[in-house]
């Protein structure tokens, strides 16, 4: 028994170690996909000098990392290791595998993995990669220290391996191309590179295109300073352009037009960098490696993040194209782009001023909201008005609009009486709160003594934290809502929006309202919240029918993602479909998987469930090609998208009443009609998209 | 010129229009339109006695009161009190404000029904409730407040008949310093009895308990004993949500909020003495707030009947003759008696006229025409002197009058109701003596010749 467990564990981490080597590989193409990454492994064996100094390089960082008793699973993702499995086939490159070599790979490998966390560590505080920048130092470090080492046998001097070497003719344009293409894997040869432009091409159509183009692009600027267009293609180190190209036009800032013109820009700057660090290490006969790309990647990233770019790929997703989704999904869907806040009351309120308005919403503190409560004739307040206690919206509860730290909290200045007002304390009491995306939202013109929270104190989005009031400089009682950039008291707002709200039967998400507008707060039914909360491992099965004939049936599994403390439901073929519930939503967000799963399904059939009572409620959501399609559809359709975005943004109207909800999806010219039934104990009991009936089993 | 019948001359006392220490003299009270609409017109068209509901007033109370709780809480949902006033148009009025319905028994579960409300937005109530009336809620998917330990008996057999669980919600009752304490109904919080019944359910497997209910009285006067009401209802569920681990989704803290009736043995107006309905919505929201735990606000339930009907309906009635008593009071004898104002029990009602009558007033009985000594409708009164077809108008009689109401030896009268656009409705026609006999049988050999 002892010992099985051993076993079990022992090959877990054998496995692990496999998936993290097979992920180095691929990710030296920008791939995430380890079956590639046996490919790639298989195809440096062309030159098993380059091969198993590679692989050499690997094995001893994971015995090191084993070593120092390393976590495995920081090794996992391939990361660490990358830069190693580089440094190790740039020594087999160069030199011939003896004892020495070993050594030297050894050596170099583990200076490699150092380096690398070093680096990692230090540049995280930017939250910017460190690409293959260890690998360009530790390998210029080999290279120099190597012109000592007279005991070291150079590679070029023996035979190559004659495989591949076949005689077509193809025209140098061409052949430069993929040979710098498989130059990245230090196999400079014409097939290998059509091999690898093939995964690429399988991979990613957005890369493959960069690819071509960042090349292209790069020798063209070359040759138009050098005056040679042969030189320029013939120069070893145009394989920088087109990492340079894929990095910036596709992995880190997110496709699209000017992502695109970013990248080619990028590819400029890069020409200038290998030719300049050319003349500085051919002098020391170092090759240029890939430091020119990781210098120009690394700039721009900097910058870009400092600048807070729009397209910057927060999340990177397997490929570009899922990348695009995610960011398009995130944008139109959750408006990542703001801080959204929920709205500070409960009931029905009327937007009193809105951004950029006539009175007091101007300059700095154009960014904010102001409520009351009007009835059905329009005024906000019962009897004569002459007295704060007239207002409907006097010492109504005030609701914490976010999940944070109150920051400061005011509350002995007094309610004006109606038509005077405080000039010198303009905020009257107020408190603000900060946001875990770290802005500060202020809440003011707040009752004397109504606080029910005091500075330091952490409240949930939703939690009561004061009464509304009338002080400061406050015409008639109401909530003042701002989000600003810091903690101090009228530091400069910033665009926000409210997360959720009603207006009449129809719900909007992440939106803003418009003045006098009547809006309403709405909170999760815990009934309806109680059905979709869900057991880490339950499971629930669904039998499929195609027009009304029974097809399949299949289980899907809730779990949790380790590292991230994300849920998602999976399927027998391990498809997941991530999904959240935050505070009366319950929503899906993101899928990975095949699509041929009936997961992806419940995706599109209902992207977002608001959880409120049984009343009649209509809410539009949005979603990308990749959601929508399958197969060659979706890829075709996300590499459009990354060019016009909105063309191929697909949106949708969906209704809830009681536990039935039906939804339409307008395609370009039809629509896709879909509904779910909410089951009576626990999530979803049908759901149909067009004639595919998905019916839970019990 | 007709002649005036004699009348034996009497002396009384009657405040003179100078009054002692210059108090003012009561004004008369007049009253000649309900919801727009002239009551002499409505009393020419349709008779007299007429009851009179006005639509405005019903809709205006009762979003006041919505928003009351609404702006305060954010999961609010109201159930019309069907025991209060069960007529189809009065109902009809509430679901339209978006009320579901709360019945106590099988008859108002039909009623419901009739009136096309949904089993699952039926709250049913109770101390007694069929087997066979469960089945149907259960089936139909009712919100069932069990009562007592018999009944999780019944409702069990009843999931096993159904074969399916039933979510349920459990009647509590509490001290919550008031008096009197309303303990037969339900489960009682203090002794432990609340947690057994909960711990019973849970033990039984067959019921989900998903609700808390109780209900602490009726006309209360001190909005405060909803607060301890709300307080010890919410400990309750987060103490059954950690120990016993229900979800409870929503808590009924019932209704008993006081209308601006005029209490008999209470001295002082009910513009003083009745609490707001901001007062009732935050003693029991502030309570919410206070003890729930995080933010999952469970939904909150409220079954007020008489405040949101009782001013809203008037009953009007003429006289038909007069008198003076022997100890110098006028008796006016009018054509409504107290068979069909239940709450005079309780009330001194607001009495209107519909027209300035000049001349001074003085001590008055009002009298029903029920030949019993108890038809008194009011026994004080200061009114200047009538005439035969004077109209009198009674209010707040909205709530209960019209369900308890009783068919002595009169026909019950009509029933209107002003809408909102100013439009006079007939919503219950006058009785007939078809109705009263219908389900009467007479033995064949009792049938008279």
């Amino acid at each position: 028994m002892m010992k099985s467990l051993i076993d079990t564990a022992g090959l877990k981490s054998f496995q692990s170690y496999t998936n993290s080597i097979l992920s180095a590989y691929a990710e030296i193409l920008f791939i995430k996909n380890k079956k590639i990454g046996i490919l790639l492994l298989i195809a440096t064996f062309i030159n098993p000098n380059v091969a198993i100094s590679g692989l050499l390089g690997v094995v001893f960082v994971l015995l090191f990392a084993a070593y120092i008793r390393m976590d495995p699973e920081f090794l996992e993702s391939g990361f660490y290791i990358y830069n190693p499995l580089l440094v190790g086939m740039s020594i087999g490159f160069l030199f011939k595998l003896s004892l020495v070599t070993v050594f030297l790979i050894a050596v170099a490998s583990v200076l490699t993995f150092l380096v690398t966390i070093v680096l990692h560590t230090l540049f995280s505080i930017y939250l910017i990669p460190i690409l293959s920048l260890p690998f360009a130092i530790v390998s210029s470090i080999v290279y120099l220290a190597s012109l000592n080492y007279s005991n070291l046998f150079i590679e070029t001097l023996y035979n190559h391996s004659g495989l591949l070497n076949g005689s077509i003719y193809v025209p140098v344009w061409i052949d430069s191309f993929f040979k710098s293409i498989g130059t990245i894997l230090f196999l400079p040869n014409f097939w290998v590179g059509v091999f690898f432009f093939i995964f690429i091409l399988f991979h990613s159509r957005i890369m493959a295109i960069l690819a071509v183009a960042g090349y292209y692009f790069g020798v063209y600027i070359h040759s138009l300073l050098s005056g040679s267009f042969i030189s320029s293609l013939l120069n070893p180190y145009g394989f920088n352009y087109v990492l340079v190209a894929i990095a910036l036009g596709s992995i880190f800032l997110i496709p699209g037009i000017r992502s695109y013109l970013m990248a080619m820009l990028g590819v400029g700057i890069s020409v200038l960098l290998v030719d300049s660090t050319a003349i500085f290490w051919t002098l020391y006969k170092i090759p240029v490696f890939t430091l020119p790309f990781n210098f120009t990647v690394i700039s721009f990233l900097f910058v870009l993040r400092l600048v807070r770019y729009k397209e910057f790929a927060y999340v990177i997703k397997r490929t570009p194209e899922n990348s695009l989704s995610y960011y398009l999904m995130s944008l139109f869907r959750f408006r990542t782009n703001e801080v959204g806040i929920f709205l500070p009351f409960s009931g029905t309120w009327s937007v009193y001023q809105a951004f950029d308005d006539i009175w007091t919403h101007q300059g700095r503190w154009r960014y904010a909201y102001d409520f009351v409560i009007r009835d059905k004739d329009g005024k906000s307040y019962k009897n004569s008005g002459n007295f704060p206690e007239d207002y409907y919206a006097f010492k109504k509860p005030v609701l914490s609009p976010v999940s944070g730290y109150v920051v400061e909290a005011v509350s002995h200045h007094k309610d004006n009486p109606i038509g005077e007002v405080d000039n010198i304390n303009n905020w009257g009491n107020y408190l603000v709160l900060s946001t875990s995306g770290g802005a500060y939202v202020e809440v003011s013109h707040l009752a004397q003594n109504s606080l029910r929270v005091k500075k330091g104190d952490y409240v949930e989005a939703g939690q009561i934290v004061a009464l509304c009031g009338n002080s400061g400089y406050s015409p008639e009682p109401h909530i003042h809502i701002q989000v600003q950039e810091n903690s101090y008291l009228g530091s400069k707002t910033i665009p926000f929006n409210f997360v959720a709200y009603l207006k009449k039967e129809s719900i909007f998400f992440y939106d803003r309202p418009k003045k006098d507008e009547k809006i309403s707060s709405f909170s999760a039914d815990k009934s309806l919240d109680s059905k979709f909360s869900f057991v880490l491992d339950s499971v629930y099965r669904y039998e499929v029918f195609e027009d009304e004939k029974r097809i399949d049936e299949f289980s899907i599994r809730v779990e949790m993602d380790r590292f991230s403390g994300r849920f998602f439901f999976e399927d027998e073929k391990k498809n997941r479909l991530f999904f959240a519930k935050d505070y009366g939503v319950f929503y899906f967000y993101d899928y990975v998987g095949s699509d041929s799963s009936y997961l992806k399904k419940f995706f599109i059939a209902v992207p977002r469930v608001p959880l409120v009572d049984n009343r009649r409620v209509r809410w539009r959501d949005t979603l990308t090609p990749r959601i929508v399609f399958g197969w060659f559809k979706k890829e075709l359709l996300m590499f459009l998208a990354s060019f016009f975005s909105r063309r191929f943004l697909y949106r949708g109207t969906w209704e809830k009443e009681n536990d039935f909800i039906k939804g339409e999806i307008e395609l370009n010219g039809r629509k896709i009609i879909c509904s779910v039934k909410i089951d009576e104990i626990h999530f979803f009991d049908s759901i149909m998209v067009e004639n595919l009936i998905i019916r839970r089993k019990k | 010129m007709a002649i005036k019948t004699y009348e034996k001359p009497t002396i009384i006392k009657v405040e003179s229009s100078h009054s002692k220490a210059g108090v003012p003299m009561p004004k008369q009270k007049i009253r000649k339109k309900i919801g727009g609409v002239a009551i002499d017109e409505m009393v020419e068209r349709f008779g007299s006695p007429l009851f009179i509901f006005d639509e405005k007033a019903i809709r205006e109370k009762y979003r006041s009161a919505y928003e009351a709780f609404s702006s305060r809480y954010p999961n609010v949902q109201f159930g019309w009190s069907y025991k209060t006033n069960y007529l189809k148009a009065v109902c009809a009025v509430f679901h339209q404000e978006g009320a579901i319905a709360e019945v106590v028994s099988e008859f108002e579960y039909e009623k419901a029904r009739e009136l096309g409300i949904e089993g699952k937005d039926i709250i049913y109530n109770g101390p007694y409730k069929p087997y066979d009336s469960l089945v149907t809620a259960a089936k139909e998917g009712a919100k069932i407040h069990i009562d007592t330990f018999d009944e999780i008996n019944d409702l069990e057999k009843v999931a096993d008949e159904l074969g399916s669980e039933i979510p349920v919600a459990i009647r509590l009752n509490m001290d919550t310093g008031i008096y009197p304490q309303w303990s037969r109904f339900g489960f009682n919080i203090e002794s432990g009895q609340a947690m057994d019944a909960v711990k019973r359910i849970k033990a039984g497997g067959k019921l989900r308990l998903t609700g808390l209910h109780a209900h602490i009285g009726t006309f209360m006067l001190d909005a405060n004993a909803y607060k301890v009401e709300t307080t010890k209802m919410v400990r309750l569920m987060n103490e059954v949500e950690e120990k016993v681990g229900f979800t409870i989704e929503y808590i009924d803290v019932g209704g008993g909020f006081a209308s601006k009736n005029h209490l008999r043995g209470i001295y002082q107006p009910p513009e003083v003495v009745v609490p707001t309905i901001d007062d009732y919505a935050e003693a029991i929201t502030s309570a919410l707030y206070e003890n729930i735990r995080g933010n999952s606000y469970p939904k909150l339930y409220l079954e007020t009947g008489r405040h949101l009907i009782d001013e809203a309906g008037y009953l009007v009635t003429s006289v038909v003759a007069s008198k003076t008593l022997p100890d110098s009071r006028r008796s006016y004898i009018v054509d409504a008696g107290v068979n069909l104002l239940y709450t005079y029990f309780w009330y001194k009602f607001n009495i209107e006229l519909t027209r300035e009558i000049s001349g001074i007033s003085e001590p008055a009985m009002i009298n029903g025409p029920l030949c019993m000594n108890i038809d008194v409708i009011d026994e004080s009164i200061l009114l200047p002197r009538l005439r035969r077809g004077d109209k009198l108008v009674i209010s707040p009689v909205g709530a209960y009058n019209i369900t308890q109401w009783m068919q002595f030896i009169r026909y019950r009268p009509r029933v209107l109701m002003v809408t909102e656009d100013g439009n006079v409705e007939l919503i219950r026609e006058r009785e007939e003596l078809s109705d009263i006999e219908n389900r009467e049988i007479l033995p064949e050999k009792l049938k008279l010749k």
